[in-house]
């Protein structure tokens, strides 16, 4: 397992983190040690990613286990409280108000951030809402806004006060080709400041932008390293055949026709170079 | 921290919290107590349902439709919880004055006594109640109150209780504050 040295040292370190809802584990003795960049979160849906997440950007607390942010203790209100100024948090799926125009939507958040002088607020509200794309449409109701677009404002409000740790739920959900293209953009940019912690189910989001990337499945981390050493641990279990393989736990047709076969090959075949894809499907299927 | 932000944002609140479940309930109470004073019937049965009604509207006040983007904001859920019912709450209380007013009714039925023990009643469960369908449970419980006191027969701990909204507003609102202030972490 390859491990990034941080850059701006330690933003996030959990301990024995465990978090359950009604009897079930949602999340289990997860240890991180995170420093500045981009970090990807991947995993299948149900592995415990939304809860660890909420974790980090303190809305919930842990059952047990330590977890520092920032240099602080989110169990502390005063601490808390240190943490949520220079924190920006997009959870999944976020609600607006429909009867705000985007730039009231922002400044609202804006204000509930502690932004008290309204001139400075507008500044930064204008800021992030040109950084999303969203500058022209900043007089139009929320309620007139597309999916992708509403997803833009949420992650407009996250981006207010230029924060130095950043946790984003699926950011990309709801954006076409081109809007995450900017989104990478906007996310490697905020991350020379800071540390951008984001889910996705989306390998090739990761492979474009994530300097570390943990895989969850399960509740707990079962991958913490690079995205490179990801795609390396499916290094020999890959290969492609013109017929169907059932000696492959996961094979599919490629668009050229071939099938790609995911296990343990069978003696004599070539394998095959491979994809981050692949090595996530390993880990997170417990494939090895 | 400063009450600035709270002041701030006081008007955008008010904008977005849902008004009309306050106005319709307002004006349906209105609307009947006026037939009832005209056609010469007891007020007060409509003044108790009013008051449940009302509480009912102001605890679903709470509900805020963008409470997961601002899980994480430095200004915390219970302060913009508390935002929330002091806006409501205020217009709620004027409503009441002048169903009160309108009612010619008893000193001791228009008393918002019943209508605070209710509404603060309502905003404990909803602030102990899990994230999720905690307004809802929370919005329940006047008219569920007020519905077992209507409906508990008889004496006894369970019928005094379903009438302590009514008989002891006071404390009920106590036993509430504490229970907001025990869980105001949450």
């Amino acid at each position: 397992m390859t491990i990034v040295h941080d850059r701006a040292g330690t933003v996030i370190r959990t301990t024995g983190l465990r978090k359950s809802f009604r009897g079930v584990r949602a999340v289990r003795d997860v240890e991180l040690d995170l420093g500045g960049g981009v970090i990807g979160l991947l995993g299948p849906n149900g592995a415990g990613k939304t809860t660890l997440l909420r974790m980090l950007a303190t809305v919930l607390a842990p059952d047990t286990g330590e977890l520092r942010l920032l240099g602080r203790d989110p169990r502390r209100p005063a601490e808390r409280l240190e943490i949520r100024r220079r924190l920006g948090y997009l959870p999944q799926a976020p609600s607006l108000y429909g009867g705000f125009t985007v730039l009231e939507m922002v400044d609202y958040v804006a204000v509930l951030k502690e932004q008290t002088d309204p001139a400075a607020r507008r500044r930064d509200a204008t800021r992030v809402l040109e950084s999303v794309g969203l500058g022209d449409v900043r007089h139009r109701k929320v309620r007139t806004l597309s999916g992708g677009m509403r997803q833009r404002v949420a992650l407009a409000a996250a981006l207010l006060g230029t924060p130095e740790l950043l946790v984003l739920d699926e950011p990309a959900t709801g954006l076409d080709p081109e809007q995450r293209i900017e989104l990478r953009s906007l996310l490697s940019e905020t991350a020379r400041r800071g540390t951008v912690v984001l889910s996705t189910h989306n390998t090739s989001e990761v492979a474009a932008l994530c300097q570390r990337v943990l895989v969850m499945r399960d509740g707990q981390i079962h991958y913490d390293g690079t995205p490179q050493g990801l795609r390396t641990t499916a290094e020999g279990r890959v290969w492609e055949a013109d017929e169907p393989d059932p000696r492959a736990a996961r094979s599919w047709m490629t668009a050229e026709g071939r099938y790609r076969h995911v296990g343990v090959p069978p003696d004599g075949v070539e394998p095959a170079p491979p994809t981050l894809e692949d090595g996530y499907l390993f880990v997170s299927r417990g494939t090895r | 921290m400063t009450v600035a932000p709270l002041r701030q944002a006081a008007l955008p609140t008010a904008r977005a919290i849902r008004w009309v479940p306050l106005v319709g309930v307002s004006a349906l109470v209105l609307l009947v107590l006026l037939v009832a004073r005209t056609s010469q019937r007891p007020v007060d049965l409509v003044l108790a349902v009013a008051s449940a009604a009302l509480a009912c509207a102001v605890v679903g006040a709470l509900h805020d439709p963008a409470a997961l983007l601002l899980a994480a904001a430095p200004v915390s859920v219970m302060r913009r919880r508390l935002l929330r019912l002091t806006l409501v709450l205020l217009p709620a209380l004027v409503v009441w004055g002048v169903l009160a007013s309108v009612s010619h009714a008893s000193p001791g039925a228009t008393s918002p006594g019943p209508l605070l023990a209710l509404a603060a009643a309502g905003v404990a469960v909803a602030v102990w109640t899990p994230a999720e369908p905690g307004v809802l449970v929370g919005a329940s419980v006047p008219v569920v109150w007020f519905a077992l006191d209507m409906t508990v027969p008889g004496s006894g701990l369970l019928s005094d209780a379903a009438g302590w909204w009514r008989t002891a507003p006071q404390a009920v609102v106590a036993v509430a504050l504490v229970a907001l202030l025990a869980g105001r972490r949450r």
